[in-house]
C-alpha cells in the first residue's frame, strides 16, 4: 500500500484543505477508489458520481484527520464506508432486477467451453453481486494484491474479519461458477 | 460446496480475472468536482438539488432547459386542472340549475392570480434547484457516457 506519512508537509496542507494538496491526494487514490466502485458493480456516470462522493466526504473530513493512521488508510476507510452506503441505496432500487440476474443453469449446455474473456466477464459480474464488503475485499486482495493486514487497516477491522470476508466471497463465487458451469 | 472448484484453482482463476480487468479511465476534474460537491453538501440544501438533478439525468433529459420546459409544462397542466376542478365544483354547487349560468360560476381574477402565483413559486423553486450550482455539483455534461 502506498503510504503518505501523516507528519509530511503535504498532510498539513491537506488538513488546511489546500486545493493543490487535495488534487494530489485525489490523483494518487483515484485508481483504487474507482476500482472499489467497479467491484460493487458501478459503471459510467454512476461510478463517477460515487467516486466524487467519496472524495467529497474525504474533503469534508480533512480538518478532522488526526494522523492516527496514514492518510492513505484513512482515505480508503472513508471510501469503503461511502461506497457501502452508496451500494445500499442502489440496492433498494435494484431489488426488482435481481431475479433476472440469477443465471439459469439450464440455459448453457454442459459441454459449453467459455473463452477466458467470457469467464472474466462472468467473474466480474459475480463479484459485483457479492455483499459490498466482500466484493471490495476481493478487489483489493486479488486485483491490487494487497495483504490481508493492509485490507484490515483499510476496512478498520481485525485480520480475521478480512479472512472471513474472503472465505465467504470465495464460497459464493464457487457456487456461482458451478451454477454457470464454467468448470466444463 | 462443490468439489469441482478446488481452492487453489479458484484462487488462480480469480487472480487472473481480477487482474485482467481494465482500469477505469481517470475522471476529468475529479478534485474540483469533489470540492464543489463537498461545498454543496456542507451548505445543507443541496441534497434536494442533487436528487432533482439525478432524477432528471435518470430520465435522460438532454439539458437543464429541457428539464425546465418539462417542469413548466407539468406545472401548467396542474394549474389548469386545478382551475378546471374549482370551476366545476363552483358550478355544481351553484343554486341555479340553469346551464347558461355555469359560465358565471367561473372563478374570478383573484383565483387566477393565486394559481399564477403558486405556479410561479413552484417554477422558481425548481429553477433554483436546477441552477448553475446544482449543475456544477453533478457535473452534468451531455457528453458523458451516461448519455
Amino acid at each position: 500500500v502506498e503510504e503518505l506519512t501523516d507528519i509530511s508537509p503535504g498532510a498539513i496542507a491537506l488538513r488546511k484543505r489546500e486545493p493543490a494538496a487535495f488534487a494530489e491526494l485525489v490523483h494518487s487514490h483515484e485508481r483504487i477508489v474507482s476500482g472499489l466502485g467497479q467491484s460493487i458493480g458501478l459503471s459510467g456516470a454512476e461510478l463517477e458520481d460515487a467516486v466524487a462522493e467519496v472524495f467529497a466526504a474525504v474533503f469534508l473530513a480533512l480538518p478532522k484527520f488526526e494522523g492516527r493512521s496514514s492518510i492513505t488508510t484513512w482515505v480508503y476507510q472513508i471510501a469503503g464506508r461511502t461506497l457501502r452506503r452508496w451500494a445500499g441505496r442502489r440496492g433498494k432500487h435494484r431489488t426488482a432486477e435481481l431475479p433476472g440476474d440469477v443465471p439459469d443453469d439450464r440455459a448453457s449446455p454442459p459441454d459449453h467451453a467459455l473463452s477466458q474473456s467470457e469467464t472474466n466477464d462472468q467473474l466480474w459480474a459475480a463479484v459485483a453481486k457479492l455483499q459490498p464488503r466482500q466484493a471490495m475485499a476481493v478487489e483489493l486482495y486479488y486485483r491490487r494484491q494487497w495483504t490481508v493486514q493492509a485490507i484490515a487497516q483499510a476496512f478498520d477491522c481485525p485480520r480475521a474479519t478480512v479472512k472471513t470476508l474472503l472465505f465467504r466471497a470465495r464460497n459464493e463465487l464457487r457456487r456461482t461458477l458451478d451454477r454457470e458451469d464454467l468448470s466444463s | 460446496m462443490s468439489a469441482s472448484w478446488e481452492p487453489d484453482e479458484l484462487d488462480e482463476l480469480l487472480r487472473q480475472a481480477m487482474q485482467a480487468r481494465p482500469e477505469v479511465p481517470r475522471i476529468p476534474m475529479l478534485a474540483e468536482r469533489s470540492m464543489r460537491r463537498a461545498a454543496a453538501l456542507s451548505r445543507g440544501s443541496s441534497p434536494i438539488q442533487i436528487s432533482i438533478l439525478k432524477t432528471c439525468r435518470r430520465w435522460n433529459l438532454v439539458s437543464s432547459a429541457a428539464a425546465a420546459i418539462l417542469i413548466t409544462f407539468v406545472v401548467g397542466i396542474g394549474a389548469w386542472s386545478l382551475r378546471h376542478t374549482i370551476s366545476s365544483f363552483n358550478s355544481s354547487t351553484s343554486d341555479t340549475q340553469d346551464v347558461s349560468s355555469t359560465s358565471s360560476a367561473a372563478p374570478g381574477p383573484a383565483l387566477d392570480g393565486a394559481i399564477l402565483l403558486i405556479s410561479a413559486t413552484v417554477i422558481l423553486i425548481l429553477a433554483k434547484a436546477l441552477s448553475q450550482d446544482a449543475y456544477s455539483v453533478c457535473s452534468w455534461r451531455p457528453s458523458r457516457q451516461a448519455w
